[in-house]
């Protein structure tokens, strides 16, 4: 009887007030990735589940738990004893960290990435029973021409428009066999995948079905066409952006409220998935405004309005913005002491949106314990702003490509678009200034925007 | 003196609430419940949910939870206390499902151990985890080998330790004792607190084998064979790489229509021929439902959840 007494890997302990107070490694790294502070409210949402189960019985408890580190899922299996002043001693028997990207448990979570992105698929058509399409609809640039030729010829197999990679047959197949089939769009050149939803309720498919397409590719915008391309398609930052923010904010408040558990008890694995639609709504929502922003920036009439403004201010508010962020990866983030100014000329919202694009980078790409420095300079007729950081830092090659669009010097997973810094190079070259990075691999990387001094 | 005072209490004025008449219509309601109970018994075969020796099993096991806490008080009068808090604990909906998936559990591992020789305490995957190369695993299977062996032993007395609940069970059953013995003895307060303090979910045998899948890599994906894992060990395995309770799983598995069982089988990935005959190796003799060669393991996850609802 005395098996779960096993030494324990780490231990925390919560107050009465559901905080928790102490907490050994890797645990308090954990409740930092879930969002908590140390000392604060037990962040971990299946872990207080279980320790405010074992205050309401007053019993021992030991269970299961999975919760999402910043860049691992982890596993284990906490035992929550109750103490006598309210609180609650936390003990952790098991705890297994993978990588996210690597296993089952990650195609899970690719499983619900895709489940959300049919929620907004780009290309959607219903079909009847025999698998001829009904109606379509298309909201991707490259698969304009393929919604051209269901319109002139309507009504025929689905597979009649496209080409399904996997099968040599023209004739429609049995649709789970084309459930998830590789397709490819003429037109398109990004690799496509086909997901049939079988309508009606006796027989599956009876009703017809939704088809819809999806790629993993992210389209690549289309060359210099800007002019013809604009006529065809809606501007994604005027007309699509904010039709597109509510639905996938809905999406994300409802996922919140399903992992959290608020509309009453749920099985751990639903609350999971729930977690990774936010993640993935957010990821969203993220690029969105990032499209937004380049399509803003690479429009021939983008307008800046210049003014006299303060560096030093600006600085020190992306610093405030972004304080808890590094906060929470234990990053010591230093803006320029208050009372020094740099003046300027430049808009300030823009400047603004350039620094915090910079820190961010810096926060997310520095190790923890780490500093990330705002220094403010002027070198002639110039003002500059510098955020330098102790990350791995850039080769030389990789400082020619930084600013480039839909760059991610080969990182992927972290949510990034690669348009942050090609926003922030346009919007400084339309500030009259520049934005320039210094870095050798291992010493950090200076990143300096340098507007025109306004004495 | 309770029936002497019931006599003499006034008769409510409302001719429907007339003490005869209601008790009139409390004995119809009894007897059209208990007419489908009856028809239930008689009617099942051998290997079902319900029938006379899992009703006896888990009545046996709810009287056993009553004794233990009869035992931790001094009371006068034991036996309509106990009488009373057996209707409090078989009141309680979670533990009556329990109870039956525990004896369903346990019939399968007698039969198993009669038809195909399979022990119901040490299996040959269970032996084969207690040696592993990783000494956590190694005794944590020795952990749940013991526990399993006291279940084992259990189960033949028809009995049912407090200590093997789950908490939410747990916390049930004190809720529905001190109902029953608060009023009764002056020492009900101190003996729940005892057994509160005593409690330990960790160290029963469902956590342990729960854990013991979590961390065991011996054990074959997608599902062992359930003569090598025998039972105990075969249901957390399903329970733990399904995501379903492990009662509703150990309820499937009796169950004759397969459906539940081939369905969960096939969630956690067992090709459909394998599902199969997994599935008749616990019911023999039931006629297996057609088409799981059409469903996959996306949509039995799909289709199970949904039938939760």
């Amino acid at each position: 009887m005395t098996f779960s007494t096993a030494p324990y890997i780490t231990r925390g302990r919560v107050d009465s007030d559901g905080r928790l107070a102490e907490a050994s490694e890797p645990l308090a790294s954990l409740q930092a990735s879930c969002g908590g502070v140390s000392g604060g409210a037990l962040a971990v949402p299946e872990l207080r589940e279980i320790v405010s189960k074992a205050k309401a019985y007053g019993l021992k408890l030991s269970r299961p738990f999975n919760a999402l580190g910043d860049d691992s899922r982890i596993t284990g299996w906490a035992e929550a004893t109750p103490t006598e002043d309210g609180g609650c001693e936390l003990g952790i028997l098991r705890w297994h960290a993978e990588p996210l990207g690597s296993s089952e448990a990650d195609s899970q979570v690719a499983h619900v990435r895709r489940e959300l992105n049919r929620a907004f698929p780009e290309f959607s058509a219903r079909l009847d029973a025999s698998q001829n399409i009904l109606t379509s609809h298309s909201s991707a640039p490259d698969l304009v021409s393929l919604a051209r030729r269901i319109m002139q010829r309507p009504g025929r197999p689905w597979t009649d428009y496209l080409r399904v990679t996997t099968s040599t047959n023209d004739q429609p197949l049995h649709w789970r066999l084309l459930d998830g089939a590789p397709v490819e769009v003429e037109g398109s050149a990004r690799r496509w995948t086909a997901w049939l939803d079988p309508l009606g309720t006796i027989e599956p498919g009876a009703g017809g079905f939704v088809l819809t397409l999806m790629s993993d590719e992210v389209m690549t915008p289309p060359a210099v066409d800007e002019e013809a391309g604009s006529e065809l398609l809606p501007s994604l930052g005027e007309e699509l952006a904010p039709a597109l923010r509510r639905p996938i904010n809905r999406v994300i408040a409802h996922a919140e409220t399903i992992r959290t558990k608020l509309a009453g008890p749920l099985a751990d694995i639903y609350a999971g998935y729930a977690g990774d639609m936010v993640d993935a709504g957010e990821h969203l929502l993220a690029l969105i405004e990032d499209i937004a922003d380049l399509e803003g920036v690479e429009t021939a009439g983008f307008k800046v309005e210049l003014d006299r403004i303060d560096l030093g201010e600006a600085a020190r508010q992306a610093c405030g913005i972004l304080g808890s962020r590094a906060q929470e990866r234990s990053i010591a983030l230093v803006p320029p002491p208050p009372g020094e100014h740099q003046w300027a000329r430049g808009e300030f919202r823009r400047v603004l949106q350039i620094l915090i694009n910079l820190i961010g980078n810096a926060i997310a790409y520095s190790p923890e314990e780490s500093q990330v420095w705002v220094r403010l300079d002027r070198e002639g007729r110039e003002a500059s702003v510098t955020v330098a950081d102790q990350g791995r830092g850039l080769s030389e090659a990789e400082q020619l490509r930084v600013f480039d669009k839909f760059e991610r010097l080969g990182r992927s997973g972290d949510g990034g678009s690669g348009l942050g810094l090609y926003i922030s190079s346009r919007l400084a070259r339309a500030l009259e200034g520049t934005l320039t990075v210094e870095s050798a691999p291992g010493q950090g990387a200076r990143f300096r925007l340098l507007l025109p001094a306004f004495d | 003196m309770a029936f002497m005072t019931g006599l003499r209490a006034p008769i409510p004025p409302d001719p429907t609430e007339h003490p005869l008449r209601v008790a009139l219509a409390r004995g119809d309601a009894l007897r059209a419940r208990s007419g489908p109970a009856l028809q239930h018994l008689l009617a099942t075969q051998e290997h079902s949910l319900i029938n006379e020796a899992v009703v006896a099993q888990v009545g046996g096991m709810v009287r056993d939870l009553a004794h233990q806490l009869i035992e931790q008080v001094s009371i006068s009068d034991r036996e309509p206390a106990q009488d009373r808090l057996i209707e409090g604990l078989v009141a309680i909906d979670g533990l009556r499902a329990h109870c039956q998936a525990l004896a369903l559990e346990w019939r399968l591992a007698v039969r198993l151990e009669t038809e195909m020789a399979v022990d119901p305490v040490l299996t040959p995957l269970l032996q084969s985890l207690v040696a592993d190369t990783d000494p956590g695993v190694g005794s944590l299977a020795m952990a749940a080998l013991t526990a399993q062996a006291r279940f084992a032993q259990a189960q033949r007395r028809m009995q049912l330790p407090l200590a093997e609940l789950s908490a939410e069970l747990f916390h049930a059953v004190m809720l529905a004792a001190r109902e029953v013995l608060a009023g009764n003895c002056k020492d009900w307060e101190q003996a729940e607190a005892r057994l509160r303090a005593a409690y330990d979910e960790g160290a029963g045998r469902l956590s342990l084998f729960a854990r013991l899948v979590s961390v065991a890599t011996g054990i074959p994906a997608p599902m062992p064979p359930i003569e090598d894992a025998g039972v105990a060990l075969w249901l957390s395995t399903m329970a733990g790489r399904s995501g379903e309770p492990r009662d509703r799983t150990a309820c499937a598995v009796a169950d004759p229509s397969l459906g539940r069982l081939l369905l969960t089988l096939r969630a956690v990935g067992v090709a459909p021929a394998d599902a199969e005959r997994q599935a008749l190796r616990a019911q023999p003799d039931a006629v297996l439902p057609r088409g799981l060669h059409d469903v996959g393991t996306r949509e039995a996850a799909q289709w199970l959840a949904a039938a939760q609802k």
